[in-house]
C-alpha cells in the first residue's frame, strides 16, 4: 500500500485525550486487542496483526467501514496507522487520514491522546470522527475501570448516525 | 479585550470536549454540581451558587482558586459560568451540556467560549484540564471512586 497522500491545505488535526485508571499496556491491550473491540467500539470488529506494514480492517455489521495500515508501533506507547473510509462516496475519496495513539503515565493514571490527521481542507470525514472518537473512548475507559457498559453493540449508534446524516445534509447543501 | 456574549445565543465555541457516561441526565449533574463529588476530581471544593449568583473553587496547595459568576443554571441540563481567576481577568464563558444519548448514555459538552486571544501553550494544557475534569467526573459516576489526579 503507498504512503497516503499529505494534504498541503489541510483542516486542523483532531484530537481527544482521555484519562483512564489503568497501566498502558492494558491500554495498548484493548486498542490492539481486535475481538473484543466491539465491545467499546460500536460494534466494531478490527482486524490486524497491528505490525508495521500490515493492513488494519474494520467492521461493522459484517460490513468493511474503513481501512488502513500499520505505520508505526512502539508498544506500548505509541500507534500509527492511516484511516481510509471504505468507498463509494465522497468521505472515500478524501483519501487515508492518519490516526495517532499516544499512551503514558500521567500520575498514577495513563493518558490516551488520539490525533487524527490529514483531513483535506472542508474534510466531512472530520466531522464523522469528531462525533465518533469520544463515543468510542468513553466506552473504551468505562470497559478498563470495570464500569458496566451500556448494551455493547450499539453503543454510539447514534451518534454514528446522526452524524452521518449531518455529513450527508452538509454535502448536499456544499453541492447545491 | 471582551467580546459581547449573549448566553440565548451564544457563538461558535472556541474549544468542545465531548465525553459519554453511562448514568442518567440527572445522575451527572448531581456529581457535576454536588461540592462532595466535585471535590473528587476538580482540585478543590466548590460552590455553585443559583443562577445569577457566584460559584467558586476555593484554592489548595496545589491549584489556585476559580471564581465567576453562574449565567445559566437549568437542571439537569446545562449550567453556563464566566471562569477566570483574580489574576487572570477578564474570565472566559465555559458552558457545560448534559444530553441524554444512546442506550441510557449520557453525552457531557463543555464549550469554551475565549473573552480574549489564547497563547499557542494553552491549547495543550486545556486540552489535558477539560479531560481530566471529564474523565474524574465519568470515573465517579460510573465506578463510585474517585480517579487519582494525573497532575
Amino acid at each position: 500500500m503507498p504512503a497516503p497522500k499529505l494534504h498541503a491545505d489541510h483542516d486542523p488535526d483532531y484530537v481527544y485525550v482521555i484519562y483512564i485508571a489503568a497501566p498502558p499496556q492494558k491500554i495498548w491491550d484493548a486498542l490492539t486487542e481486535g475481538k473484543t473491540a466491539r465491545a467499546w467500539w460500536a460494534g466494531t470488529l478490527q482486524d490486524s496483526t497491528f505490525k508495521v506494514g500490515e493492513p488494519i480492517v474494520f467492521r461493522r455489521n459484517g460490513k468493511v467501514d474503513l481501512h488502513g495500515e500499520i505505520l508505526e508501533r512502539e508498544e506500548p506507547n505509541r500507534l500509527v496507522y492511516t484511516f481510509h473510509i471504505e468507498g463509494p462516496g465522497p468521505a472515500h475519496d478524501e483519501g487515508p487520514s492518519i490516526v495517532t495513539y499516544e499512551i503514558k503515565p500521567a500520575g498514577s493514571v495513563t493518558l490516551l491522546k488520539v490525533t487524527h490527521s490529514n483531513f483535506p481542507k472542508g474534510s466531512i470525514s472530520r466531522q464523522g470522527v469528531e462525533h465518533g472518537w469520544p463515543a468510542i473512548f468513553s466506552g473504551l475507559k468505562t470497559v478498563l475501570e470495570g464500569g458496566a457498559m451500556p448494551k455493547f453493540d450499539n453503543w454510539g449508534e447514534e451518534e454514528f448516525k446522526s452524524a452521518q446524516e449531518q455529513q450527508l445534509r452538509e454535502h448536499a447543501a456544499r453541492k447545491a | 479585550m471582551s467580546k459581547p456574549f449573549d448566553p440565548a445565543n451564544p457563538p461558535k465555541p472556541d474549544n468542545v470536549v465531548i465525553t459519554y457516561i453511562n448514568a442518567s441526565q440527572e445522575r451527572v449533574w448531581k456529581a457535576l454540581t454536588d461540592p462532595a463529588e466535585q471535590a473528587t476530581y476538580f482540585g478543590g471544593k466548590t460552590e455553585i451558587g443559583e443562577q445569577g449568583g457566584r460559584w467558586i473553587r476555593h484554592a489548595t496547595d496545589k491549584w489556585p482558586a476559580l471564581t465567576g459568576d453562574v449565567l445559566v443554571k437549568e437542571k439537569p441540563s446545562r449550567l453556563l459560568v464566566t471562569w477566570g481567576s483574580d489574576a487572570d481577568p477578564p474570565p472566559d464563558w465555559i458552558e457545560f451540556l448534559i444530553e441524554p444519548a444512546s442506550n441510557g448514555t449520557t453525552r457531557v459538552t463543555i464549550r469554551e467560549y475565549h473573552a480574549r486571544d489564547w497563547g499557542e501553550d494553552y491549547a495543550e494544557a486545556a486540552e489535558q484540564g477539560w479531560a481530566a475534569l471529564l474523565a474524574g467526573l465519568k470515573t465517579i459516576v460510573e465506578t463510585g471512586k474517585p480517579l487519582p489526579s494525573p497532575f
